[in-house]
């Protein structure tokens, strides 16, 4: 039966600070302890102690009070620690509340109407030798036009929400919508927040340890309000397709803005730029 | 409209609760046990760790974890005994999550068709990163597992919170296992 030692405090009193680490690091040494609770802390006090009538400095408590409160405190209970048997994440995971979504606009009417459209237009079409229906019909809420037929894209599922909410507002998801995403994350919300200045859509994923932001918004005006937060230097300029991403980092973590047609699109969350360059070039994609 | 950080922030509330929330007796509880129990809790952390950033980062931890579930110290009959055990299962977690790192860091090393370059100094800051993970990665596993700095040391050394900092870490490290474990898989392949 094993036993931990418990030593007088007389005897700890009397002992050098050598010792004293010494004892301390065995007992941290030792899988099962060596020291009862109780010893432990009186030869850790009793080094302290000591320490100080050597004029040992260390660092000023209420100091490190105030940067514990302000660094550590504020993620007490969900931010992520390195040290807990070897880093994996433990049970800081938030429950997720589902989120409802926000009534959406429905467009019926103007469906109705270019669809009436399209019918009418392609008896007139087809007499031109033009196959209206082997193109896609793209419009926009101020333009209407045709383009070429091609492959429908395989978005990632858990964009699905978020692809459907463009496609009910009229909005084409080619060019916007990545086709990769990092694995593991998840769906969580999707959300459409629409005011007087236009139109914001917004999907977040999870893989339960971080999560990622994708956001769409459509100007009434056609031209973005929106300012960025961001850490100190950049933003990078990275061009696709003749278009500028402007890459930054915000709290150590990345993300990515641009212009597409008239849509402000930005994907933020992202642990390195290498994973931001995979899923901007994939909005591009063919 | 709606600004893009406004709605980041509304969404990063969804995943991550507001700030701890201690009431006011235990804020002040949590206070004093701090201030009382810092110079033991330090002293000990340096003893173990023979680092003062290490030791400093170990207090913290000890009570950010106290803060994540303040009834289990307050209620406690002896709670400087409990933070005093606290400190102890950090010490001993970072001691082996610092040599881990190290481990990945000899390992990758190892992968000799990874080294871009090799200096003929014997000083490891001199040998290039392994082709393996982003330099920046590589560059933050090997500050933290060879030079032994705290994430509150790269946190301001790079302009960051401590809490992104951890998480950089955290994503480098995972990426660096990976990678290896892949790259032993395929040796032990027929």
């Amino acid at each position: 039966m094993s036993y931990k030692k418990s030593i007088d405090r007389l005897v700890v009193d009397g002992m050098s600070v050598e010792t004293l680490k010494a004892l301390l690091l065995d007992d941290l040494d030792n899988p099962d302890g060596l020291l009862d609770d109780e010893t432990r802390l009186y030869l850790a006090q009793t080094l302290a102690r000591k320490k100080e009538e050597r004029g040992i400095k260390i660092p000023e408590a209420e100091a490190s009070l105030e940067q514990f409160k302000r660094e550590y405190l504020p993620y007490a209970k969900t931010g992520i620690s390195l040290y807990d048997d070897d880093s994996e994440c433990t049970d800081n995971v938030v429950e997720l509340p589902k989120k409802r979504r926000k009534n959406r606009k429905t467009l019926i009417r103007i469906a109705a109407v270019i669809a009436a459209v399209v019918v009418l237009g392609s008896v007139s079409a087809n007499a031109m030798g033009f196959d209206i229906w082997a193109s896609l019909v793209d419009w926009t809420n101020e333009t209407f036009g045709f383009s070429e037929q091609r492959e429908k894209l395989e978005y990632p599922a858990q964009l699905g929400m978020l692809e459907k909410e463009l496609m009910d507002h009229m909005i084409s998801p080619d060019g916007l919508l990545p086709t990769y995403l990092p694995d593991g994350y998840k769906e969580v919300d999707t959300q459409c927040l629409a005011d007087d200045t236009g139109i914001t859509f917004v999907c977040a994923l999870s893989n339960d340890e971080d999560y990622i932001v994708l956001q769409y918004t459509k100007y009434t005006s056609g031209e973005s309000t929106a300012t960025f937060e961001k850490d100190k230097g950049g933003p990078d300029e990275y061009v696709v397709e003749g278009i500028t991403h402007y890459i930054m980092t915000n709290t150590g973590d990345y993300y990515a803005t641009w212009m597409a047609r008239d849509v402000e699109c930005s994907v933020s969350e992202i642990g390195s730029r290498d994973e931001l360059i995979k899923i901007i070039n994939s909005v591009y994609e063919e | 409209m709606v600004s893009h950080f406004a709605v980041l922030r509304r969404i990063r509330n969804i995943y991550e609760q507001e700030v701890a929330k201690l009431n006011t007796e235990q804020s002040s509880f949590i206070d004093n046990l701090y201030r009382e129990m810092y110079a033991p809790l330090y002293n000990y952390a340096y003893s173990a760790l023979d680092n003062a950033s290490l030791a400093e980062e170990a207090v913290q931890e000890s009570f950010r974890i106290a803060c994540s579930k303040p009834e289990a110290v307050t209620d406690c009959a002896n709670p400087n005994g409990w933070i005093m055990n606290t400190t102890k299962y950090v010490i001993c977690n970072m001691r082996r999550t610092y040599s881990s790192m190290a481990k990945l860091v000899v390992q990758s090393l190892s992968e000799e068709e990874n080294i871009v370059s090799l200096s003929t100094s014997d000083d490891y800051s001199e040998i290039e990163y392994p082709n393996l993970i982003s330099p920046e990665e590589y560059e933050l596993i090997k500050n933290v597992a060879l030079d032994k700095r705290s994430p509150r040391d790269m946190a301001k050394e790079l302009g960051i919170s401590v809490e992104a900092c951890k998480k950089r870490i955290y994503r480098a490290k995972k990426r660096l296992q990976i990678v290896l474990t892949s790259i032993d898989n395929n040796c032990n392949c027929p």
